[in-house]
């Protein structure tokens, strides 16, 4: 089948089969910035956004996004055109093997789009569908936190 | 690559009941319903046919002319918690609820329908919402309007005819004033419950009465406790009652162990958290979670 659907801003057609996960559609376009962990909604490296909010796009049939928009981690910034939420985590030391990351970059972008200013606990539960094996949350939360400051 | 449905063929994306029927009348295929669709990390149907049904209309809520309640069935979890509605409901036991449901990009998936009619032991809404006496309107069809909890399916999960859609969660206006509270015990804040309880009643001059008694993550499917709801009627309120309701609580329920704990340890959990889940709901000031 046909799916119609915008990704980081730009229109695109792509084949697809019904039961395509929306996680390897993206991939296969090019979209590598988005990552499989376990592949059942407990991690959040395949975190997109879809419509603006953060979902687990391991658990999306790609068919169900026709017509609407998603963002990945290439459509935040790139290494020529950080992003400043990029450019925080990487500073405060919020980033090791980095698979997790794109996903966490999302999730805030997201957060700080629709809140500002948040509070301590608001990034937390923002970030709880984000798990990370190496560097741990506290490096993360100080990186958001550098950026509500400036 | 894994394909979430392998063998599926096709993928409708109806916006109305009508256009559903429509479906169901053409087709002999093996359908699937899907509003949320995160069920699909647990279970993968064999079916030919999916019909989304995330695009209906029944979202977001509305008091109706009675003052109840009436929230769409397709309201996914990261919205529900965001109305003013349902904030002040009960002392904010639904936000208290969603606070502790699975985590934020899975919220902006989970429908209140669908965890509803998941069916999953764990799952936590239907502890609260049983509490409320919440009962639930399948095809917008007021004539299909049923309690959630029903004396002759209590603690199995709720069956619905094949091509019914849920549409509606009915919130009592007479429980929006109630003292209530949910808590949930997991190893993490995003994990399945250990147990979780929700609790609300009224205070009739100094004395409980109406109560509600409910627990999840033990049983098939969350299930009112009638034996401690009967030490709480009636009575005042203090640290006794509820100790007494909690060891009641725990003596009466056939626990079940999982991968998680054991019987014998969530028994110890659940007459804990009757206890303190009765004191959250007492001391909630109203209107105010
Ligand atoms: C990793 C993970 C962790 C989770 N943690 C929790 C948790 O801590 N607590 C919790 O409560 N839940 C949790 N969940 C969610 C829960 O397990 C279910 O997946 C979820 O509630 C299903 O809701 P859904 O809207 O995605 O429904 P779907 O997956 O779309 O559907 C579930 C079932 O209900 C039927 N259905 C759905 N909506 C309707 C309707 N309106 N009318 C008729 N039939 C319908 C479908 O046919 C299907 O059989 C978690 C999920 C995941 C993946
Ligand atoms: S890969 Fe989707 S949540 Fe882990």
């Amino acid at each position: 089948m046909k799916l119609e659907v915008t990704i980081n801003n730009q229109k695109h057609t792509l084949d697809i089969h019904p039961g395509d996960r929306l996680l390897d559609v993206l991939r296969r376009d090019g979209f590598t910035g988005v990552k499989e962990g376990c592949g059942d909604g407990n991690c959040g490296a395949c975190v997109v956004l879809l419509n603006g909010n953060p979902v687990n796009s391991c658990l999306i049939l790609a068919a169900r996004v026709q017509h609407q928009q998603i963002t990945t981690i290439e459509g935040i910034g790139n290494p020529q055109k950080p992003h400043p939420i990029q450019i925080a985590f990487a500073d405060k030391g919020a980033v090791q093997c980095g698979f997790s990351t794109p996903g966490s970059i999302l999730s805030t972008f997201s957060l700080l789009q629709k809140n500002p200013k948040p509070t301590d606990q608001e990034i937390r539960r923002a970030l709880d569908g984000n798990l990370c094996r190496c560097t741990g949350y506290v490096k993360k939360i100080e990186a958001i936190k550098s950026l509500l400051n400036d | 690559m894994a394909r979430l449905i392998a063998n599926l063929e096709r993928y409708h994306q109806p916006v109305s009941l009508a256009e559903i029927q429509s479906l169901f009348d053409q087709t002999s295929n093996k359908i699937k319903i899907l509003s949320g669709g995160t069920s699909l990390a647990f279970n993968r149907p064999d079916v030919s046919d999916v019909i989304d049904i995330s695009g209906l209309p029944f979202k977001g809520c509305r008091r109706n002319v009675t003052g109840d309640l009436e929230i769409g069935a397709l309201t996914t979890v990261g919205d529900l918690e965001e109305m003013p509605e349902v904030k002040q409901y009960a002392n904010g036991i639904l936000r208290q609820t969603t606070d502790k449901l699975a985590s934020t990009p899975l919220r902006n998936l989970i429908t209140i329908g669908g965890n509803i009619l998941c069916g999953y032991y764990w799952a936590d809404l239907p502890v609260a919402l049983i509490s409320l006496d919440a009962q639930i309107r399948l095809d917008n069809d007021p004539s299909k309007t049923f309690y959630m909890d029903d004396e002759s399916r209590r603690g199995k999960p709720i069956k619905i005819a094949d091509q019914s859609i849920l549409t509606h969660i009915i919130l009592p206006q007479k429980r929006s004033e109630y003292r209530s509270a949910f808590n949930k015990f997991a190893r993490t804040t995003v994990d399945f419950s250990i147990v979780s309880v929700a609790i609300s009643f009224v205070l009739d001059g100094q004395v409980i009465q109406d109560s509600r008694v409910v627990c999840g993550g033990i049983v098939p499917f969350p299930q009112r406790i009638t034996a401690a709801e009967a030490v709480l009627d009636g009575e005042r309120p203090d640290a006794k009652l509820f100790e007494k309701a909690g060891t009641i609580a725990a003596e009466s329920i056939q626990i079940r162990p999982d991968s998680r704990a054991g019987a014998q340890y969530r028994k110890t959990v659940l007459a804990e958290m009757v206890k303190t889940v009765s004191f959250s709901a007492l001391k909630e000031s109203r209107n105010e979670a």
